[in-house]
């Protein structure tokens, strides 16, 4: 049976600091994407300019933490997905 | 913002690495970093594997990645990107879209001349968000970035 009432901690981390917070298991990525990248001073024009990855792989922000596979205690990187110049 | 402060160990590195990168062959990056707890003083210079062309570089979502988890680990944080050109410098429209940090004041360099030049002729730009930038003219430059013992360079 599963425990709906437990949290996961998750750590998200962007350009050397991180942050750390508690998100049901079923909760929407989506749902808590602008408040992280607020937290971070991101703002919202620039959030399509980045991803979260979890272990290098980017995740889909219309799944749950849970259905992303986030166990409790992960580091999620919210970073672009290249740099370029020229 | 207030202003970053490049001492002159870390700017040397930034030339120096630039400059033995690509030679008079291709264009290099590298990013300026400083404590977390103190992020206007910058103390180091990471230089990311990339790809590179005499007109451009790029790194890798899995650099950054690797990047990310080092920063964090070791409590520093991005500061300043530098890049060179092969001619004279400008921010491109690659550059406007493609940064390493998307917070409104990140600053980014670009050296002429593939670094020869060390910071003489070089050109700053200031992320405004939403891939939109400004760029200082020479005597506003010293208010975002100050190169210590370099400053008429800028």
């Amino acid at each position: 049976m599963k425990d709906h009432a437990k949290k996961l901690t998750i750590t998200f981390a962007y350009n050397g600091e991180t942050h750390v917070d508690e998100v049901p298991p079923d909760q929407r990525i989506e749902g808590v994407w602008h408040k992280v990248l607020a937290h971070f001073g991101i703002r919202p024009e620039d959030a399509a300019a980045l991803g979260l990855f979890k272990d290098g792989s980017e995740l889909s922000r219309d799944q749950s933490f849970e259905q992303a596979g986030v166990a409790d205690g992960a580091t999620l990187h919210i970073r672009p997905r290249q740099q370029r110049a020229g | 913002m207030s202003r970053l402060r490049v001492p002159a160990p870390v700017a040397n590195e930034v030339v120096e690495t630039i400059v033995s990168c690509g030679g008079d062959v291709h264009e290099c990056i590298v990013y300026v970093t400083a404590k977390t707890s103190s992020p206007r003083v910058a103390i180091g210079v990471i230089h990311p594997f990339h790809d590179a062309t005499p007109v451009s570089t790029h790194v890798d979502g899995g650099e950054l990645d690797r990047l990310w988890g080092l920063l964090a680990e070791c409590g520093q944080t991005i500061v300043l990107q530098v890049h060179s050109h092969p001619g004279g410098a400008h921010h491109s429209g690659t550059d406007d879209a493609w940064p390493v940090v998307h917070r409104v004041g990140f600053p980014s360099l670009v050296l002429a001349r593939f670094g020869r030049d060390e910071f003489r002729g070089s050109h700053l730009a200031i992320y405004q968000g939403a891939g939109q930038w400004i760029e200082p003219g020479p005597g506003q430059r010293h208010e975002y970035v100050e190169l210590e013992g370099r400053a008429h360079e800028l």
